[in-house]
């Protein structure tokens, strides 16, 4: 099957000289507007969501990055792929002839050149031990990375994969589409295993496991670590000063009304607990991270008040 | 079509831990010892895996069988793929 090439500078809009933080602010201006959570035609608004996504996975990794402008946009026409890249560091290990997988969220183009785990073409790792019966040989477990939103994440989600093996006798090539769960609460790097959809048994072996690697998609206002989630709140130096009540909109559809106490810092972090993403026990928990930010004009009203503010104030900040 | 709910949280036994690696019950006791896997937190006294765990397993196995590597590379490799795990982790936090 060809792969297309996918140029992720114009997917966010960006020049190929544009800096890390050029990178950050185009994807989160894009990833905003089509947030599949505001969009109003949701299914077309995730595919881009993850589109972006992608271009973003790619271009905010600097090793990534590297390799992907070294690919170029004439990426076809010497000598075809590169090597696959083995998560598994567990050296040139057979991989499972003929094996492709889709639904994972992640383009053609990027599962075979970007996936950490060389999705499209998994590495294969674990399969060969005979089993009881002697000359049976078990699959090739196969390893790809699929791409959830934190909003999957939190609700959980159904997701529709396409399996694609070669037989190594017949050579005769077999599609097969599975539902696979994901459950709520499902974290960066956790692995579903997809009982015997690997690579195939030999000599009446077993059939190798489908790991899926779940990979978060990067979101506009949240990062995940394990089950916390954290996110960046910016507030007036009056409302760090005075203190404030923000109404903030959580994952999972709810709003909170998130209090601000007075003489709040920046860096500082409020911890909303359990509301994180869910898991068996307790949820995880929201810290929200507090950045003060100035604004960047004035009108000379507002100057009068500051320069007030400055003559009658006591505060040293550079004594503390 | 094939409808499937994997459990990410599923707890497999040793005796299924072994028959679903082809790692001896000796060997999986002596990574245990060594720190390279561990047993998930149990209400009773029995072994029990996680899914990880039986992944790591089968690249302990495949490092072992298929590229005849000793104790002390598996261990060395086993070492650096936790780093570079952690370090990715990391990295996809910050970004």
């Amino acid at each position: 099957m060809a792969v297309q090439f996918r140029d992720y500078y114009e997917v966010l809009g960006i020049g190929r000289d544009a800096s890390a933080a050029d990178i950050k602010k185009a994807f989160r201006k894009l990833a905003r507007v089509h947030h599949p959570d505001v969009a109003t035609d949701k299914a077309s608004a995730e595919e881009k969501f993850k589109e972006i996504n992608e271009a973003y996975e790619v271009l905010s990794d600097p090793e990534k990055r590297k390799k992907y402008d070294t690919l170029g946009a004439n990426w076809n026409q010497y000598g075809g792929p590169p090597p696959q890249e083995s998560w598994s560091g567990a050296g040139p290990q057979q991989m499972p002839e003929g094996f492709e997988f889709g639904g994972t969220g992640f383009s053609d183009f990027f599962e075979q050149y970007f996936s950490g785990g060389g999705a499209r073409r998994a590495a294969g790792y674990g399969g060969g031990f005979r089993g009881a019966g002697g000359g049976k040989m078990r699959g090739q477990d196969v390893e790809g990375d699929l791409m959830v939103t934190l909003q999957e994440a939190f609700q959980g989600s159904l997701r529709t994969i396409s399996l694609r093996k070669a037989d190594p006798r017949t050579g005769q090539v077999v599609t097969d589409q599975v539902q696979v769960r994901i459950p709520a609460g499902i974290t960066e790097g956790q692995r579903l295993r997809v009982t015997g959809h690997g690579g195939n048994g030999m000599g009446g072996g077993e059939d190798g496991d489908l790991f899926l690697r779940v990979r978060i998609a990067a979101d506009p206002d949240y990062r995940v670590k394990g089950h916390d989630l954290f996110r960046d709140v910016s507030l007036a130096p009056w409302e760090a000063v005075l203190g404030t009540t923000l109404s903030l909109n959580v994952p999972g559809g709810k709003t909170v009304q998130l209090k601000i106490p007075a003489g709040t810092n920046s860096e500082d972090q409020l911890r909303l607990k359990g509301y994180g993403l869910p898991k068996k026990d307790a949820a995880g928990d929201l810290y929200v991270e507090i950045s003060i930010v100035t604004p960047a004009r004035v009108s000379s009203e507002e100057r009068a008040l500051w320069e007030k503010l400055r003559d009658t104030s006591t505060f040293k900040p550079r004594d503390h | 079509m094939k409808m499937l709910e994997p459990d990410p949280y599923h707890l497999l036994s040793l005796e299924v831990v072994v028959q679903m690696t082809g790692c001896p019950r000796r060997k999986i006791v002596f990574y245990c010892r060594k720190g390279v896997i561990r047993p998930a937190p149990c209400e009773n006294d029995e072994w029990h895996f996680d899914q990880e765990t039986l992944i790591r397993l089968r690249h302990i196995e495949s490092l072992r069988h298929q590229h005849r590597m000793n104790w002390a590379a598996i261990h060395r490799i086993i070492g650096l793929m936790d780093e570079l795990e952690n370090l990715r982790a990391e990295l996809r936090f910050l970004r």
